[in-house]
């Protein structure tokens, strides 16, 4: 009796398991497959990581591209893997992608690796005075202009990237609270802040990202660079830690700290788009990706009372910029459609296209279109000519930021100390630079 | 009647305490981003299917539950076949200075190992193989990890047999594998069962292995194709709660379905 039923049981689990799992297969296979490839497109396959700042490329540019005979895979990953598996996918030939949508901080470590292609002499003219000038800098490898990393002291400089997609840092603020416009120095940020605060307005006059590493260092960057710091000199011994330095550092975990929400050292950039679209916070300096976000009532609870401006000043207004940039790997299986793909991209009128579509363009006469997608092109265009800096061009960006910011989270926690802990950090990031051959 | 009132309200906040997180996780499936971070709300106010829908008409969920399926099915499929023989083999083969209890110790080092220590391997494996961003590559790879716990789980169900079973089939003219099949692995179903619980468990949750060896929908299983909602300074949450609720379904109705087996399979063998 028992075995009997055993017997029947398993067979009907099994019979069952299997016709479940074959409809739900066929049924998931039909409405959620990739289309497969037409046979006459152009295949381009492009690596992406996630971020709001390539939605107006997906929604609008892709079907101009399929329109335009491309067949483009469109295949998006987490920011925090890309970049090891891109560069695996490139040191190891696997020729996964045609594309790789990198963050400029990256061109550096793919550059020194030698691993992507020539765009230059395949026929991207980088020359072009329609590109913004300081985003098609960061395309070469070694850098045109500033210190070189050991090994590529006399290496021509070669483009083997091209900007795809602007970005910038730019203040995004409350116009109820400040209602002279943008505020023009960190002082006023504060100051009129609090006299929003005292209305009623907001909670906080500034909100940032406090968390250790690459956020707190990118909430501070702009800071630092209005108070007139620097990060290394012309033979990369840090100097950040000079008095301008110490003194965007005493004003960031001091001032900023305390006019901010109390738990800003846990935060990362969700805690602090929802502090500035929850009507919470008075400013911010922020990427496109969380600024497009300020008109749209589905995302904010304070629409229509968001506008943006160019960051801050002490000494001067300049922000950081990061921007998307694309570069074909040497692996590249369909290389050649790549290559038309980004002449096609960058030409004038598919930027123009961007722009309407609202995301940041990487030429200068896109910028000038009568009807640009989103309110932040013309703020961003003024923030470029007021100033905008790429992080420092080493492959060993990343590490330094890691030392940086952990230094200044701790810094941050006790409130004070800013200006100990850019001495802390310069230490640390010139012994690891030394560790690794820089001197 | 004291004491039955202190259980009820034991009982029931054990239960809400074992409850909440998948309350949390529907309730906020059916919330909007804004809801999420801007509001805290604790049941939407405004419910919304739209999660759910941009999962399957933007983000190719369906081909992430696909590969995902197809891959469990197969690899615990392919290991309870294979690790069940291998069990059988341990179980009633003696092999000289005793070596099935080494091959047994051989097989445990796989699961002993950190994963991430032979990832990178697998990664070069596969990429010379040309399986990279395939189902065959992800099935080889979870086939090797689920056969070593098969057989380590099955090992144990089939030495609770009585083996004169086997022998008194023998005896009547059944072959060694006959008897295996027709009188051995029927009486070891339950253990089946909980070992395939077990390995499906581990295996539709896998996340590292999936990380590195795929890229692309073509291959990407639901826990990778949840974690590109994680963008650079934004996430969408509301996706990623429908993505684990969705991700969860099958699970329970596999569990459902051999939840029988389970509580047989947990009265023998090694789960006891």
């Amino acid at each position: 009796m028992t075995h009997s039923s055993r017997s029947r049981l398993t067979r009907r689990s099994v019979l069952k398991g299997g016709i479940g799992l074959a409809l739900a297969t066929t049924a998931l296979t039909a409405i959620g497959l990739p289309v497969p490839a037409r046979a006459a497109g152009k295949k381009v396959i492009i690596g992406a990581f996630a971020d709001g700042g390539l939605t107006p490329f997906k929604q609008k540019i892709i079907p101009l591209a399929k329109d335009a005979g491309f067949d483009i895979e469109f295949l998006e990953d987490e920011y925090g893997v890309t970049l090891e598996k891109w560069f695996a996918d490139a040191k190891n030939s696997a020729g996964q992608y045609d594309l790789y949508l990198l963050d400029d901080p990256w061109v550096p470590q793919f550059g020194a690796a030698n691993v992507l292609e020539d765009l230059g002499a395949a026929g991207v003219d980088g020359g072009d005075k329609d590109w913004i000038g300081s985003m098609i800098d960061m395309g070469y490898w070694p850098p045109q202009k500033g210190p070189r990393v050991k090994g590529f002291e006399t290496t021509t400089p070669t483009l083997i990237c091209v900007p795809f997609v602007g970005d910038l840092q730019t203040l995004t603020y409350r116009n109820d609270v400040y209602t002279s416009g943008a505020p023009k120095t960190w002082d006023e940020v504060i100051a009129k802040g609090k006299e929003g605060v005292a209305a009623g307005k907001i909670k906080y006059p500034v909100v940032f990202r406090g968390v250790s590493g690459n956020p707190i260092v990118t909430s501070w960057y702009p800071v630092f660079l209005s108070f007139g710091g620097s990060f290394f000199d012309d033979k990369w011994n840090p100097v950040f830690n000079s008095a301008q330095g110490k003194a965007s550092a005493e004003f960031f975990v001091g001032t900023m700290k305390q006019n901010a929400p109390s738990g800003v050292v846990e935060f990362d950039s969700d805690q602090e788009g929802a502090a500035i679209l929850g009507g919470e916070a008075g400013a911010i300096i922020q990427y496109s990706g969380n600024a497009l976000k300020a008109d749209d009532p589905t995302q904010t609870k304070v629409a229509g009372k968001l506008d943006f401006g160019v960051v801050p000043k002490q000494t001067s207004a300049i922000a950081q910029m990061g921007i998307f940039i694309a570069g074909i790997p040497k692996s590249a299986p369909n290389k050649a459609n790549s290559v038309e793909f980004l002449k096609w991209y960058v030409s004038a009128d598919i930027q123009a296209k961007l722009s309407e579509a609202g995301s940041i363009p990487v030429k200068r006469s896109a910028f000038g279109i009568a009807k640009p997608g989103n309110r932040l092109i013309p703020v961003a265009l003024q923030q470029l000519d007021a100033g905008a800096l790429p992080r420092p061009r080493t492959p060993d960006w990343a590490k330094v930021e890691e030392l940086l910011g952990i230094e200044l989270n701790k810094a941050l926690q006790a409130g004070s100390g800013g200006g100990a802990a850019l001495d802390n950090a310069a230490k640390q990031v010139k012994d690891y630079l030394t560790t690794v051959g820089y001197y | 009647m004291n004491s039955r009132l202190a259980r009820i309200g034991v009982m029931s906040a054990v239960l809400a305490i074992v409850l909440l997180p998948i309350y949390w996780l529907v309730s906020t499936s059916l919330k909007s981003n804004r809801e999420i971070t801007q509001e805290g709300t604790l049941y939407p106010h405004v419910p919304t299917l739209d999660n759910y829908i941009r999962l399957f008409t933007e983000k190719q969920f369906g081909a992430y539950l696909t590969n995902s399926l197809v891959v469990t099915f197969f690899s615990v499929a392919i290991a309870l076949v294979a690790g069940s023989m291998g069990a059988y083999a341990i179980a009633r083969f003696r092999l000289p200075f005793a070596m099935e209890r080494k091959v047994g110790l051989f097989l445990l080092t796989l699961r002993i190992v950190p994963p991430v220590v032979i990832l990178i391997p697998v990664y070069l494996l596969m990429l010379k193989l040309g399986l990279l961003n395939s189902w065959l590559g992800l099935i080889a790879t979870y086939t090797a990890f689920n056969i070593t716990f098969c057989v380590w789980m099955m090992e144990s169900f089939f030495r609770e047999i009585p083996v004169d079973l086997e022998e008194a089939a023998m005896v009547d003219g059944d072959s060694r594998f006959g008897a295996f099949r027709r009188i051995t692995l029927p009486l070891a179903a339950p253990g089946l069962a909980a070992t395939a619980i077990f390995a499906v468990l581990v295996t539709f949750n896998e996340f590292l292995f999936a990380l590195a060896l795929t890229a692309t929908p073509r291959a990407m299983t639901m826990p990778r194709g949840t974690a590109t909602l994680i963008g650079r300074i934004d996430t969408d949450w509301a996706s990623m709660a429908a993505a684990g609720v969705i991700g969860a379904l099958p699970i329970v109705f596999f569990a459902l379905l051999v939840q029988r087996h389970l509580v047989r399979g947990l009265t023998m063998g090694a789960v006891k």
